[in-house]
């Protein structure tokens, strides 16, 4: 019998749960805790223990039509489901659901690409399609787009896109290029969203995002309003001319007028994709790891960073972004780009041709241009151990904010023993700031400083006026906090549309922060 | 009128459709899911984080896995469904059990893969 249950649900009402689910999904897709195949369904990288998160069970439906059923079943049981689509959502809790006892609902088998339109540049993909086998989909079949995917190659499209992902083209903020999705609501329903409602609209469908009425694809997105079964993005014209480069920066202090001379780059579109400002020892991980520099724990000093640098030809900063289009376009703009970051004082800018066997630059410039790698995993031996959790506010592009929260997430860092290992990801007008919070897992006391690390964290940067875009299982309910403007208006509201559209409060329970009625994290633990 | 729909309705991984386990060519097959699957961690040289990590962990020439002397089929699978301290582990929805069968024998054996390819 299974040693984990959803909270206050009895073992008969699981049993007859789980069963019906089997005869809906076949029994190799309804994997119990007893089943050892359950180990899948663990965050293997948090700070918190994996008890906190184990599932009770995983379903995994290989169509829209056996989802809907499953979605009929828990709510007729009144069980728990949490949705994940190629569930590897490393850094924010993997496959793992929201609290013990939830079953996940796992969509990877559905992994379909439904379409690819090359006259329009779109593609329809179900929830499994995972960046790398839609990269070798394209390639097969000498498509002229290319993909947007996360440094993440394990993930997938669908699952980054509904989390607020971010890539390194172009079209590398994926909600943005996100058109036309397909929900199935929690009574079983489906529903198609914009111009997909009309009976006769797949047309338009991909192609125009707001339909008629109220916009609500957002709805469903870092939310457990529905399960998605199918979205639409648009895809980037592979482009005649791509001019990938790095701008090297001395000193930390640079930090402040790169961001300052970029800035207008971006808001111009000169320079179109995400473009990064990556901290010494992120890049520095591709190459060498801590043990190599300091023995016990602790943050690096200056003195070494230093080192570091100079050894592996790595700036304090890093900065990285790329030019698309007409070659003409592209070499004139480049002017442009090239005499802007040139005036940083020691600035080093170099392209492909200076860097060719540089394994940090190759990385990078094969996710500007959508291919699909692992190499940022190598953050992973920076301690070893595997422990990370990534903290990451957002704010407005400017060299200030971005040097007040580098201050304040280095000093946090420090207080509680880590190095600061960090990058900002520019987007058009704003910047996520992403610290990746490397622990040793099989460390308990590290752990737990990297967990308290965090909670500071969430405090100091709320009190500046900073939110996070997204977060890891354990800090949903702290961060959704933080959004408390007007007695909480924001999350009063979210909280009411849950109850509209999930009266039994079965889908993702505490996703983001979103509780049923009712129920908050104290229920629940 | 357009050419509208351009590719509709095709598996991601064509080969998981109607290739039992037995069958010949596993291998190659084997070879295929190593590729999509490890290859961007096992894969040889800095910018593979688990060759990174091994190399240093037990030697370079126990970095790359494939090939590997040391290693059985069982062992092998017990790391991919379990995970492995920073590996990540493996679904069945991901990885099915037939093609973990064929990647243990793949990485046991890759002579097998080029042996088997058509
Ligand atoms: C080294 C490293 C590098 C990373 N680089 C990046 C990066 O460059 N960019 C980035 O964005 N992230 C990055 N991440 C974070 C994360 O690993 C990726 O975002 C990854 O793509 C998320 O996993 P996934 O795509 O498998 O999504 P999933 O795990 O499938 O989904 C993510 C979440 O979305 C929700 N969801 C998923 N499917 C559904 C559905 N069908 N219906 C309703 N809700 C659903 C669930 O809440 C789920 O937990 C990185 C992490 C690490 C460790
Ligand atoms: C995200 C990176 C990553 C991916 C993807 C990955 N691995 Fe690993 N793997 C590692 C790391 C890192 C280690 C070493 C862990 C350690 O020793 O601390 C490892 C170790 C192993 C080992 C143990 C080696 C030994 O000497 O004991 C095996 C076997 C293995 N991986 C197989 C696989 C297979 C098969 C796949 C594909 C299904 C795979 N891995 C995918 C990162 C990865």
């Amino acid at each position: 019998m299974n040693s984990i249950l959803p909270k206050g649900v009895s073992k008969e009402r699981f049993a007859a749960a789980t069963g019906a689910m089997r005869k809906v999904v076949g029994d190799p897709w309804v994997i119990l805790d007893e089943n050892p195949l359950i180990a899948g369904y663990m965050d293997t990288y948090s700070a918190a223990p994996e008890s906190s998160t184990a599932a009770s069970a995983a379903v995994c439906p290989g169509s829209v039509e056996e989802v809907q059923e499953i979605v009929r079943i828990a709510r007729q049981y009144r069980i728990p489901i949490w949705s994940i689509s190629t569930g590897k959502n490393f850094a924010y809790g993997g496959p793992a659901p929201r609290t013990a006892g939830q079953v996940v609902l796992d969509l990877r088998r559905m992994n379909r690409v439904i379409e690819v339109n090359t006259d329009l540049g779109y593609a329809i993909v179900e929830p499994g399609v995972a960046y790398v086998d839609f990269y070798n989909y394209m390639k097969r079949h000498k498509l002229p787009y290319w993909i947007d995917c996360a440094a993440n190659g394990m993930g997938g499209v669908m699952g980054n896109t509904l989390d607020h992902g971010v890539g390194y083209t172009a079209y590398g903020d994926h909600l943005l290029m996100q058109c036309g999705m397909e929900v199935v609501l929690s009574d079983g329903s489906l529903m198609r969203t914009g111009m997909g409602a009309l009976p006769n609209g797949a047309a338009s469908w991909p192609v125009y995002k707001y339909g008629y009425g109220p916009y609500i694809d957002g709805l469903f997105t870092q939310s457990n309003f529905g399960v998605v079964t199918k979205i639409g993005l648009w895809l980037m014209p592979e482009p005649p001319a791509f001019r990938p480069f790095m701008v090297q920066l001395q000193n930390e202090d640079d930090l402040y007028e790169v961001t300052e001379k970029l800035r207008p780059l971006k808001i111009n579109m000169i320079i179109p994709n995400a473009a990064i400002t990556v901290h010494l020892l992120w890049e520095a991980s591709v190459y060498t790891t801590k043990h190599e520099w300091k023995t016990g724990s602790g943050p690096l000093p200056q003195r070494t960073l230093r080192q570091i640098a100079e050894k592996f030809n790595l700036g304090m900063w890093n900065f990285y972004a790329a030019l698309y289009g007409l070659p003409e376009v592209v070499e004139a703009n480049w002017q442009i780009v090239e005499s802007t970051f040139r005036s940083i004082k020691g600035a080093k800018i170099y392209r492909e041709a200076d860097r060719k066997d540089d394994p940090s630059f190759n990385y990078r410039v094969r996710l500007m241009r959508g291919e699909p790698n692992l190499t940022e995993f190598s953050l992973m031996n920076w301690v070893g151990g595997g422990g990370h959790i990534n903290f990451s506010p957002i704010s407005p592009a400017s060299g200030a904010d971005a040097m007040k929260q580098f201050h304040m997430i280095r000093k946090a860092c420090e207080k509680y023993g880590f190095d600061y290992i960090g990058e900002f990801v520019i987007g058009w007008r704003e910047q996520h700031h992403i610290l990746m919070l490397m622990f040793n897992r099989y460390d308990a006391d590290e752990s737990r400083r990297a967990h308290d690390c965090f909670a500071q964290l969430i405090n100091d940067a709320a009190a500046e006026g900073y939110g996070e875009y997204r977060t890891n299982l354990h800090f949903m309910d702290q961060i959704a906090g933080t959004y408390n403007a007007n007695d909480g208006a924001l999350l009063r509201m979210q909280r009411r549309i849950k109850h509209a559209l999930d009266p039994a409060g079965i889908l993702s329970p505490g996703k983001n922060g979103i509780w049923p009625l009712g129920e908050s994290p104290e229920t629940n633990s | 009128m357009m050419r509208r729909v351009a590719i509709v309705m095709l598996s991601i991984l064509p080969l998981a459709v109607g290739v039992s386990a037995a069958q010949a060519g596993d291998a190659a097959r084997g070879q295929q899911v190593f590729d999509t699957r490890c290859v961007f961690c096992h894969g040889e040289g800095l910018g593979h984080p688990a060759w990174q990590l091994l190399a240093l962990k037990k030697g370079k020439d126990k970095a790359e896995i494939v090939g590997r002397s040391d290693l059985t089929p069982a062992y092998i699978k017990q790391v991919v469904r379990n995970g492995y301290i920073e590996m990540p582990p493996f679904r069945a929805s991901e990885i099915s059990n037939a093609d973990l069968d064929a990647l243990a024998d793949y990485i046991t054996h890759p002579g097998a893969a080029s042996d088997a390819k058509p």
